[in-house]
């Protein structure tokens, strides 16, 4: 009997274990995957889609934000009059109405019919009382100065997925940061498959975006964007572009660029509408970039403003090549402030030689001509910049008075603040500070980049630029008993191997006031026909724009009567 | 003989006594879900409202619609501003 009842009682023992085990494998190994098969039997996961976060001017005003929309449905199995119902909604949606018709006649208990329709649509629906149509909320993008600094907000489109995404701009540089994480719930269904408005879970990890507060002050961008319209139109020219920023921090105070588009409706526009020039253009700078070289040759001691021109008595020679000023006129003995005040192109090749090609190639890369400004849109394209061995003499002159060399605007603003900023050179940027959604602020600090050249050479400069200002074409159009600094250009167009003998780019950069700068600002007009020169063009726009930005920031005139 | 008689008694009078205390107690609590769904709705319906009305107030305060307004009603820009300063002191007791 021993043997027997020690048989049993490892019999049982063994099949304990076996259904000890089996209860471990449902239990421990397949419990997820057995706990969403159950879920799935009564309920069907569905996303949350995370409010996305705002963008806001320095004011905290978002020039981004999120409206709801909604979603028309209808129940094809409870709408009794369909023809009625498809007849009806077809001209609120904007819809063909046989397109209604045929979802209405589907057979089944879910169609949806128009998505993103407004509040005001939504309630013209409301009060037809239509039996088994119905409304889901949405969001949607919502810009509250309709298509102000498109080309600086970018637009939020659709991914492969369908998923919402940011394009160009902030929206597509910060999408991560605004987009958020999305969550998941459960909707339960009954057994017909009728959704029960209740949700297993609530808490499925869905995180909204992070708010943007940006440099930009919302005035100076409007006032911007008004007048360089203004001066597009007015000048005849096929674009326009500018952006002003706070030299001390780099901060980006606005921006913009022309043609634009409506962010509102992006896809009626061109993939070319949607790039901001400022960041992904390439020009030769002209005569803008005659202050750098200058203030380069004055940093290493080769020059100074009363230092004298001795080959500016006619076209300087160089190789099989002539260099020529702009209006073909000639000084003898200019000292380098006058070459500045009068953009003379043989007075820069005087300095270039000076200056030679090694000092010049350290310079071009010291002001941030050979990398990106690294400044926070998305599209910022970084220009070719030519290898030391094959640069010639007739590079090394050209590049003087900025022509043979390429730069972005950003750049060029980014190099130029150097001059206001004591020698420094900031990296430039829009998004001031990053505010979770549970409030906390996270600052975003100015970065110094490097000091080109030191504060006494930029205190030099900024005299010479005054001067420039004051005693230059552009005079007639300077805001009256202020001190700004600044310098016109007026860059030929290179074209397949030789320039653009109709066509130029105007532009005008500078900053003021020259004590104290609170604004460095470049105003750049492609191709203008009615009048062509930077003084005539891009300079009266910049005064514009200075004058109000200096009542705007409450700076009162300094000095009576210039 | 008596005690059983008395603890069963205790035990249905326990019974009953529970019962009804539940009965009165699920009957207050009953409703309160539907109270919980209504306030859960007006959270939403004041959250959605609260969302159309910031819409038209940032709208409405935008730059764009305040300067075309201002030009319906007339208002020019400012050309020259005047500003007024005082004159520095030379000394100061």
């Amino acid at each position: 009997m021993n043997w027997r009842y020690r048989f049993v009682l490892l019999g049982f023992a063994f099949f304990f274990f076996i259904i000890i085990v089996r209860d471990f494998y449902w239990q421990g190994v397949k419990a997820s995957q057995l706990a969403s098969l159950g879920e799935s039997q009564y309920g069907q996961n569905i996303k949350l889609t995370p409010l996305r976060g705002e963008i806001r001017t320095s004011d905290g005003f978002p020039i981004a934000s999120n409206k709801i929309s909604y979603l028309v449905f209808a129940n094809p199995k409870e709408v009794k009059e369909k023809d009625k119902t498809a007849a009806l909604l077809a001209p609120i949606l904007d819809v063909d109405r046989a397109s209604i018709s045929a979802l209405l006649d589907l057979n089944r208990y879910w169609v949806a019919l128009k998505s993103h329709i407004d509040n005001d649509t939504k309630s013209v629906i409301d009060t037809l009382n239509l039996v088994g149509v119905g409304f889901e909320d949405q969001s949607d993008r919502f810009y509250p100065e309709a298509s102000m600094a498109a080309k600086l907000l970018g637009f939020v489109g659709k991914d492969d997925e369908g998923e919402d995404r940011g394009y160009f701009g902030l929206e597509g540089y910060y999408d991560r940061q605004l987009r958020g994480k999305e969550g998941v719930a459960t909707q339960i269904h009954d057994a017909l498959g009728r959704p029960i408005l209740a949700k297993l879970n609530d808490a499925s990890g869905e995180v909204n975006g992070r708010t943007l507060t940006l440099h930009v002050d919302r005035v100076l961008q409007f006032v911007l964007e008004t007048e360089l319209k203004e001066g597009m139109d007015k000048y005849g020219a096929d674009g326009a572009m500018a952006a002003m920023m706070d030299p001390k921090t780099g901060g980006i105070l606005a921006i913009a660029s022309y043609p634009s588009f409506d962010p509102r409706s992006y896809y009626d526009y061109s993939n070319t509408d949607y790039k901001n020039g400022f960041i992904t253009d390439t020009y030769e700078p002209g005569s803008t970039f005659k202050p750098l070289v200058m203030a380069a040759a004055i940093n290493e001691g080769l020059v100074r403003p009363e230092t004298r021109c001795d080959i500016c008595a006619g076209p300087v020679s160089i190789g099989e090549y002539d260099i020529r000023t702009w209006n073909d006129k000639y000084q003898p003995n200019l000292t380098m402030s006058d070459v500045i005040v009068h953009s003379d192109n043989t007075g820069m090749v005087f300095v270039s030689k000076k200056l030679g090609l090694d000092r010049m190639i350290s310079y071009i890369g010291k002001y941030g001509f050979r990398q990106a400004t690294n400044i926070d849109l998305q599209g910022e394209v970084v220009p070719y910049t030519r290898p030391r061995k094959s640069w010639y003499p007739i590079d090394l002159a050209t590049s003087s008075f900025g022509q043979g060399i390429s730069v972005t605007p950003i750049q060029l603003l980014s190099a130029f603040s150097t001059l206001a900023n004591g020698g420094k050179r900031m990296e430039p940027h829009m998004v001031a500070s990053v505010t979770t959604p549970e409030g906390e602020t996270i600052p975003i600090p100015p970065k110094v980049v490097n000091q080109p050249v030191s504060e006494k050479t930029a205190k030099i400069m900024t005299e010479i630029l005054v001067n420039a200002v004051d005693m230059g074409e552009a005079k007639f159009a300077k805001p009256k008993g202020y001190r700004i600094a600044g310098k016109t250009g007026t860059a030929q167009i290179p074209v397949a191997g030789h320039y653009d003998p109709n066509n130029t780019i105007a532009s005008f950069v500078g900053y003021a006031p020259a004590e104290d700068p609170r604004f460095v600002m470049l105003v750049i007009y492609d191709k203008p026909s009615k009048l062509i020169y930077g003084a005539e063009t891009a300079a009266p726009t910049f005064f514009k724009i200075a004058q109000k930005a200096l009542t705007y920031y409450n700076i009162a005139p300094t000095e009576d009567n210039k | 003989m008596k005690k059983p008689v008395l603890f069963i008694g205790l035990n249905v009078v326990l019974v009953v006594g529970l019962s009804l205390v539940q009965v009165v107690a699920a009957n207050s609590i009953s409703t309160t879900g539907i109270q919980l769904g209504k306030v859960e709705q007006q959270i939403a319906d004041l959250k959605k409202q609260n969302s159309l009305l910031r819409e038209q107030v940032l709208g409405l305060s935008s730059l764009n619609t305040i300067a075309s307004r201002a030009s319906e009603m007339g208002f020019e820009e400012a050309k020259s501003p005047l500003v007024i300063t005082a004159p520095l002191p030379l000394a100061r007791r």
